[in-house]
C-alpha cells in the first residue's frame, strides 16, 4: 500500500504540463514596432494594448516620477482627439480602458466589442503619433498625480514600506526611488523635460502592440500598418545598465510612518531579476512560507503562537533585480524581535532541509492553478504576451512558463534559500508608528 | 516587356494591399455588430431523466460542472426558508465524510465544490475533475443531515434574520414583493424568525425528497472535456440517482392596483427612506419587446449616465444613486425604480422618479441616450461572453425558457435595431404610472405629511406587509400642555436631579459592540465643558479613535488620521457640560414646543433643540419615564449631510445618576448597537486623555 502511495506521488510530480498553448503571430513594422496578434473568437471583444519599455528606472535623479506622470499626460488628447475626449470615446463605444506604470514598463490598454477594433488602434496610434503635450496638460496632471501620491502612498498605512526597503537594498540602481517620484521632482519636471522624454522613449521601436481577441489577423495587420506604420522610429533606445555591489553586512534601520498604529518588521534580501530561473524558485519558496492558511509561517505565527496578526513572504521580481521580503505585524504587545526570530527560523528551515514531498506536490498544484487561472481572459493573455516580448525577448514566454515552474526541484528551492536569503545579505527594517513627540 | 509589366502590376498590387487608406481626423466607424458565436452545446438525456449540456472549451486544462433543477416557483408556506436550509445542509458532510474531511479533500486538489438547494457547482483542474465531481455527487446523493449541523445552521439563519429586523433596506425588499405579489404567493412570501424556528430536520429531509430529482435537473459541463467523456462521468456520478418528474407551477398573474397608491411602512428608527416605484409586468424572454424594454430600462435607470441618476443624484443631490430594474421570467416579474433618500426629501424624490418615468412614456428620449445605451449593452454583452460560464448559463436559459436556439446569437442585432419609437411604446406598455405602487419604507412621522400632498392615497403597512390602522387619540400618559422646559425638568429629575448632575465633571464608560461575529470594545470619556474621547478596537487593532479637546480634534480610522474640519468642531463646541440639558433654554440653546409622537410604541415628547452654532437636533423624551430615548441630528462630514439617529435604553443608576446601558446608532441604512458599562463619575479621566 505504501509503495503505491509513493508511486502515485512520483507520477503526479512528473505529469507534463497540459495547459493549452496560446497561439499568436508576430511581426515588426518597418519602424521597429513589434506587433503581436492573438486570434480568439471565444468572445466578440478585442483588446488593443501597447507596452512601452520605459518605467521609473529610466528616469534620472531630480526627475523621479516622470514615467508615471507621462502616462497621465497621454490621456490628455492628441492632434485629432480633443482634451477630455479620450475616456468619453471609450465609454460611449461600449469599451473600457486604463494604463499603469511600473519600474520597468508602461502599459496602456482598451477592451472593446470587436467591431470597434479600429477605434482601439486609432486611439493607441494617436497617443503615440502626436499626443498633445502642453503646459495646460502638465499643470492639470501635476495636481492629479500629486493627489494620487497623497491618496495611494503618503496617506496609506504602510504606503512607504516598499520604497523604504528598495531605497536601502539599492544604492546605485534606479530601483532605489519610488515609481510615484517625489513631490519636489514632480514640481521640478517641466514641459521641455516631458517633450524630451516622449521623444526618447515613446517610439514604435520601444514598444509592443498586442491585439488580442475576435480579429481577422490579415485585416488587422493591414489596419495596424496603416495606423502605426507612419510613426517614425527612434533608433536610439538606451537601456539602464547598472550593477549593484553585493550586500555583505546586515543593515538594520528604523522607519516611521504617521499613518500606522501597528508597527511592522521587515527583512529584505536582494534577489536576481525575472530572467533568472532562481527568481521562480524564490517565488515557490515564498509560497511555502506564507501561501495560505497551511503555510509554514502562517501556521506557526498567526495560528499557533498568535504573536502575529499578519505575516507574509514574497518575491518582488523586477527586470534587473528583485527583492525578497519577509514581513510581519505583531498581535497585541508582542515585540518585533520575537517576530523576526520566528521568521528567520522558517527561512533557516528552508536552507537546512528539503521541503516535504507533500508540500512540493501541493505547491505544484497551486502553481498550476494560478497559471491556468491567470491566462483565461484576453486582457490577461495580452499582457502576458507583451511582457514576454518586453522582458524575455520571447513573446512565447507564457507558453513555456509552466514547464519552467515544473522544472524547479525541491533541491532548487533549498539552493536559492541558501544562496540569497542570508542574514549578511539583507536589510532589516523596524517600521514604526510616529511617536507623539516626533509628530509635533 | 510583358514580364516587366507583370512585375510592375505585382508591385502596384502589393502596395495597394498594404496601404489601407484611413482618415485619422475622426473616430473610425464601427464595423457591423459582431455576430455572437455561441456554439450550441452538446445535449443528451440520461436514463434517469437528467439533461446534460456540454460546452466544450479546450483553452484551459480546467473543467467545471453545475447542476440545477428546473422546478419553477415553489410556495413554501409556513415552512418558508426550508429550501435554503436544505441547500446549506448539503454542504455539511456526507454519510461517509464529515464536513472537515470533505473540505480537506477538496482543498488538497485546489478544487471548488459547493452545493445548493437545486444542485451544486464544481470546478477543478482536468486531472482532479472526476474526483471533485464525485465528491459533489456524494454530497448531493448521500447528505449526512446531522441534527447538530442543522441546529448550527438554523441558529445562524435566525441570527441573520434578527440583525435585519430594523433594517429598512431588508424590510423594503421583503414588503415590495409581498405587497406587489401578495404575501401568500410563491413570489411574495418571505421568511420570518417564527417560521424558521418551527422548521425541523424532518422538514429539511422532506424538502430534499420533494424538490430534487434527476428528472428535472440540468447538468452543465464547461471546459476541457468532450461530450463522450462528460456522458461517462455524468453516468458515473449521477446514473444511480432516481426520482420522478417534479411538477412546475403555472403562472397565476396578480393584477396591479387600479390606481396608483402609496404604501407606507413605518420604521421609526430609519433616517433614510427606501423608495420603490413599480408595477408587475409580463416579460418572458420570448417577449418581442424584450430587447426594447432592456434598453428603455437602461435609459431610465441602468447606470450613472441614465435619467434617474442624472436627476436625483447629479441635479438634486437627494441620494447617492437611483436606479431602475426590469425583470425577465416565465412568471410575472417587476419593473421598479427607486432610491434611498433622506427623510426630508422623500416626497420630492418620489415626484422626480415619477416625472422621469413619465418622460419615458412621453418619448422624451434623445438619440444620444439611445446610442449610449446600445453601446453599453454591446460592450457588456460582448465582455460577458469571455467567461465560458456565460455560454453555459445562456444554454440553460434557452432550455428552461424554451427559446429559439439563436436567442443569444441574435441578441445584439435586435438590441441595435431598437428605435426611439420602440422605447416610447414599451415604456407606455410596461412602465405604469397610473396603476403603480409607490412603496416607501421609512419614518412615517417624518415622511407621511409630504407624501400625502402628492395626491395619491396613502396606505399604512407594518414591516411584514400587514395593513395597519392608525390610532388617532394619544395615550393617557401624554400631557398636551407640557412646555419644553417642563419636559427637560422632568428628564433632569428622572436621572438624578439638578444638584447631583451639576457636580459631574467627568464621565467615562466601557463600550462594546458586536458586528459580524467580531466584538469591538473600547472606552468613552467626557469632561466638562465639551471634551470627548472615544476609542474602539478589536484584536489589538484600533478601529476608530475620535478625540476632541474643546477647540480641535481628530479622528483615526484604521490607522488613517484626519483632523476635524470646521463643521465637526462646531458640533463639538455645541456641547455644554456632561448633561447639556442643564443649560437648555439658556446659553444659546433654544427649544421648540413639544409635540407628542410615538417612538417604537412608546409615547414621547419631541423637542427640536437649536444649538449655539445654529445646528439643530431633535430629541425625544419618554412621556412615561421622562428619560431621553432618542435623538436625531444631521452630521456634516466631507461636504455631505448625513442624517443619524441615536436611541438610548437600559438606564441604570450609577452613584444616584441614571445613565443609559445601551445606545443604538442608525446612519446610512446601518444600525449599530453599543453596550455601555462600568461607568465612572469624576474619576479616571484626565485632560491629557483629550490630546
Amino acid at each position: 500500500m505504501k509503495k503505491i502511495g509513493i508511486g502515485f506521488f512520483l507520477l503526479t510530480g512528473m505529469l507534463p504540463a497540459l495547459a493549452q498553448k496560446v497561439k499568436f503571430t508576430e511581426f515588426d513594422l518597418s519602424n521597429g514596432m513589434r506587433v503581436v496578434l492573438h486570434e480568439d473568437h471565444t468572445a466578440p471583444i478585442v483588446v488593443t494594448s501597447v507596452m512601452y519599455h520605459v518605467g521609473s528606472k529610466d528616469e534620472v535623479p531630480g526627475h523621479t516620477g516622470m514615467a508615471h506622470f507621462f502616462e497621465h499626460l497621454l490621456f490628455e488628447g492628441s492632434k485629432n482627439i480633443k482634451k477630455g475626449e479620450f475616456m468619453k470615446i471609450v465609454s460611449q463605444n461600449g469599451g473600457q480602458n486604463n494604463a499603469n506604470t511600473t519600474q520597468d514598463r508602461t502599459y496602456y490598454y482598451e477592451v472593446f466589442p470587436s467591431n470597434q477594433l479600429e477605434t482601439g488602434l486609432w486611439l493607441e496610434s494617436e497617443r503615440l503619433m502626436h499626443p498633445v503635450i502642453n503646459e495646460d496638460g502638465v499643470k492639470t496632471q501635476n495636481e492629479v498625480v500629486k493627489e494620487e501620491k497623497r491618496l495611494r502612498i503618503d496617506n496609506q498605512p504602510y504606503g512607504n514600506l516598499i520604497y523604504s526597503v528598495f531605497s536601502r537594498l539599492f544604492t546605485k540602481h534606479p530601483y532605489r526611488w519610488p515609481v510615484i517620484g517625489s513631490m519636489e521632482d514632480l514640481d521640478n519636471t517641466k514641459l521641455p523635460d516631458f517633450l524630451a522624454f516622449n521623444k526618447k522613449y515613446y517610439a514604435p521601436d520601444n514598444a509592443v502592440l498586442v491585439v488580442a481577441g475576435d480579429i481577422d489577423p490579415v485585416k488587422t495587420k493591414k489596419l495596424v500598418e496603416a495606423y502605426f506604420g507612419p510613426i517614425p522610429k527612434s533608433g536610439d533606445i538606451k537601456r539602464v545598465n547598472v550593477t549593484e555591489d553585493p550586500i555583505t553586512t546586515e543593515l538594520i534601520d528604523t522607519v516611521y510612518d504617521a499613518n500606522i498604529q501597528i508597527p511592522a518588521i521587515v527583512a529584505a534580501y536582494r534577489t536576481p531579476g525575472m530572467k533568472s530561473r532562481d527568481a521562480l524558485a524564490l517565488d515557490m519558496a515564498s509560497q511555502i512560507l506564507s501561501g495560505g492558511a497551511s503555510s509554514r509561517m502562517y501556521k506557526k505565527m498567526v495560528d499557533q503562537k498568535k504573536n502575529a496578526l499578519q505575516v507574509a513572504a514574497f518575491n518582488y521580481t523586477l527586470e534587473d533585480y528583485g527583492a525578497y521580503l519577509t514581513f510581519a505585524l505583531p498581535n497585541g504587545e508582542h515585540n518585533l524581535d520575537s517576530l523576526l526570530k520566528d521568521m528567520d527560523e522558517e527561512v533557516a528551515g528552508l536552507q537546512t532541509a528539503l521541503i516535504s514531498e507533500a508540500e512540493f506536490t501541493k505547491l505544484q498544484n497551486q502553481a498550476e492553478n494560478d497559471y491556468v487561472s491567470g491566462n483565461n481572459t484576453m486582457m490577461g493573455i495580452a499582457e502576458s504576451l507583451a511582457k514576454g516580448y518586453t522582458f524575455h525577448n520571447n513573446t512565447n514566454y507564457l507558453n513555456t512558463e509552466l514547464d519552467l515552474i515544473k522544472s524547479i526541484t525541491r533541491q532548487d528551492i533549498q539552493d536559492v534559500a541558501k544562496k540569497y536569503l542570508n542574514k549578511n545579505q539583507r536589510v532589516v527594517l523596524y517600521y514604526l508608528p510616529v511617536r507623539k513627540e516626533a509628530a509635533k | 516587356m510583358k514580364r516587366l509589366y507583370i512585375a510592375a502590376v505585382a508591385v502596384f498590387f502589393t502596395i495597394a494591399a498594404g496601404a489601407q487608406t484611413i482618415d485619422r481626423s475622426q473616430k473610425p466607424k464601427a464595423g457591423p455588430a459582431p455576430v455572437i458565436k455561441i456554439a450550441d452545446p452538446a445535449k443528451f438525456i440520461l436514463p434517469n431523466g437528467m439533461t446534460v449540456l456540454v460546452v466544450e472549451n479546450h483553452k484551459l486544462p480546467k473543467i467545471s460542472a453545475s447542476l440545477g433543477t428546473n422546478r419553477g416557483l415553489i410556495l413554501e408556506g409556513d415552512k418558508a426558508g426550508v429550501l435554503s436550509l436544505m441547500g446549506n445542509m448539503l454542504n455539511e458532510g456526507t454519510q461517509s465524510l464529515s464536513k472537515e474531511q470533505f473540505d480537506e479533500k477538496v482543498e488538497m486538489m485546489g478544487a471548488t465544490v459547493s452545493l445548493n438547494s437545486g444542485g451544486g457547482y464544481v470546478s477543478a483542474l482536468n486531472r482532479y475533475f472526476e474526483q471533485s465531481l464525485l465528491l459533489m455527487a456524494d454530497a448531493l446523493k448521500n447528505p449526512a443531515f446531522k441534527q447538530e449541523n442543522f441546529e448550527k445552521l438554523k441558529s445562524q439563519d435566525i441570527t441573520g434574520l434578527k440583525t435585519q429586523e430594523k433594517n429598512a433596506k431588508a424590510i423594503s425588499s421583503r414588503v415590495v414583493r409581498a405587497l406587489s405579489y401578495g404575501k401568500n404567493t410563491a413570489a411574495g412570501e418571505f421568511r420570518t424568525i417564527e417560521k424558521t424556528e418551527a422548521i425541523t430536520l424532518d422538514d429539511v429531509k422532506a424538502a430534499y425528497q420533494q424538490y430534487l430529482s434527476p428528472a428535472n435537473s440540468i447538468l452543465t459541463f464547461v471546459g476541457d472535456i468532450t461530450p463522450a467523456k462528460a456522458k461517462e462521468l455524468a453516468l458515473k456520478a449521477f446514473g444511480t440517482w432516481k426520482g420522478k418528474k417534479l411538477p412546475i407551477a403555472k403562472d397565476v398573474p396578480v393584477p396591479n392596483p387600479a390606481k396608483t397608491e402609496i404604501d407606507l411602512i413605518d420604521v421609526p428608527s430609519a433616517v433614510q427612506s427606501e423608495i420603490t416605484v413599480g408595477n408587475l409586468i409580463s416579460n418572458p424572454y420570448s417577449n418581442p419587446d424584450h430587447h426594447a424594454l432592456a434598453l428603455a430600462n437602461h435609459i431610465l435607470g441602468g447606470g450613472a449616465e441614465s435619467k434617474l441618476f442624472m436627476n436625483l443624484r447629479e441635479k438634486h443631490g437627494f441620494t447617492y444613486g437611483s436606479y431602475s430594474n426590469v425583470g425577465a421570467d416565465r412568471y410575472q416579474s417587476m419593473f421598479s425604480a427607486g432610491a434611498s433618500v433622506r427623510n426630508d426629501k422623500v416626497d420630492s424624490a418620489v415626484a422626480e422618479i415619477i416625472r422621469e418615468i413619465d418622460h419615458m412614456r412621453e418619448g422624451k428620449i434623445t438619440a444620444e441616450e439611445l446610442a449610449t445605451a446600445k453601446a453599453v449593452y454591446n460592450g457588456i454583452f460582448a465582455m460577458r461572453m469571455e467567461n465560458p460560464q456565460t455560454t453555459a448559463s445562456y444554454a440553460s436559459t434557452i432550455l428552461i425558457h424554451q427559446l429559439p436556439a439563436d436567442f443569444y446569437r441574435t441578441y445584439l442585432q435586435k438590441i441595435n435595431a431598437v428605435t426611439i419609437a420602440d422605447i416610447k411604446r414599451v415604456a407606455q406598455k410596461y412602465f405604469n404610472t397610473d396603476g403603480a405602487r409607490i412603496i416607501v419604507v421609512g419614518k412615517a412621522a417624518a415622511v407621511k405629511p409630504g407624501l400625502e400632498k402628492l395626491g395619491y392615497p396613502v396606505k399604512m403597512f407594518d414591516a411584514y406587509a400587514n395593513p395597519v390602522s392608525e390610532s388617532a387619540t394619544p395615550a393617557a400618559s401624554v400631557n398636551q400642555n407640557m412646555t419644553s422646559q417642563q419636559v427637560i425638568d422632568k428628564y433632569i429629575a428622572a436621572i438624578g436631579g439638578k444638584e447631583a448632575l451639576s457636580k459631574v465633571n467627568t464621565l467615562s464608560c466601557d463600550v462594546s459592540m458586536s458586528i459580524g461575529g467580531q466584538t469591538l470594545s473600547g472606552t468613552m470619556k467626557n469632561a466638562a465643558p465639551n471634551k470627548s474621547f472615544l476609542v474602539l478596537s478589536t484584536a489589538g487593532m484600533t478601529v476608530v479613535k475620535r478625540v476632541f479637546n474643546g477647540q480641535k480634534g481628530y479622528q483615526e480610522q484604521m490607522g488613517q488620521r484626519m483632523e476635524m474640519g470646521p463643521d465637526e468642531i462646531a458640533m463639538g463646541t455645541d456641547t455644554r457640560g456632561i448633561f447639556p440639558q442643564l443649560f437648555y433654554n439658556t446659553e444659546g440653546f433654544k427649544l421648540s414646543a413639544p409635540v407628542a409622537e410615538k417612538i417604537d410604541g412608546e409615547e414621547a415628547y419631541k423637542i427640536v433643540v437649536t444649538k449655539p452654532s445654529g445646528n439643530t437636533a431633535t430629541e425625544y423624551y419618554s412621556a412615561n419615564t421622562g428619560l431621553l430615548i432618542k435623538e436625531e441630528s444631521i452630521v456634516k462630514a466631507a461636504g455631505q449631510e448625513i442624517e443619524q439617529a441615536m436611541e438610548y435604553g437600559g438606564y441604570t443608576a450609577v452613584k444616584g445618576i441614571k445613565l443609559p446601558g445601551t445606545m443604538a446608532q442608525s446612519v446610512m441604512g446601518q444600525r449599530m448597537e453599543f453596550v455601555l458599562s462600568d461607568y465612572k463619575i469624576n474619576e479616571g479621566v484626565a485632560d491629557k486623555d483629550f490630546e
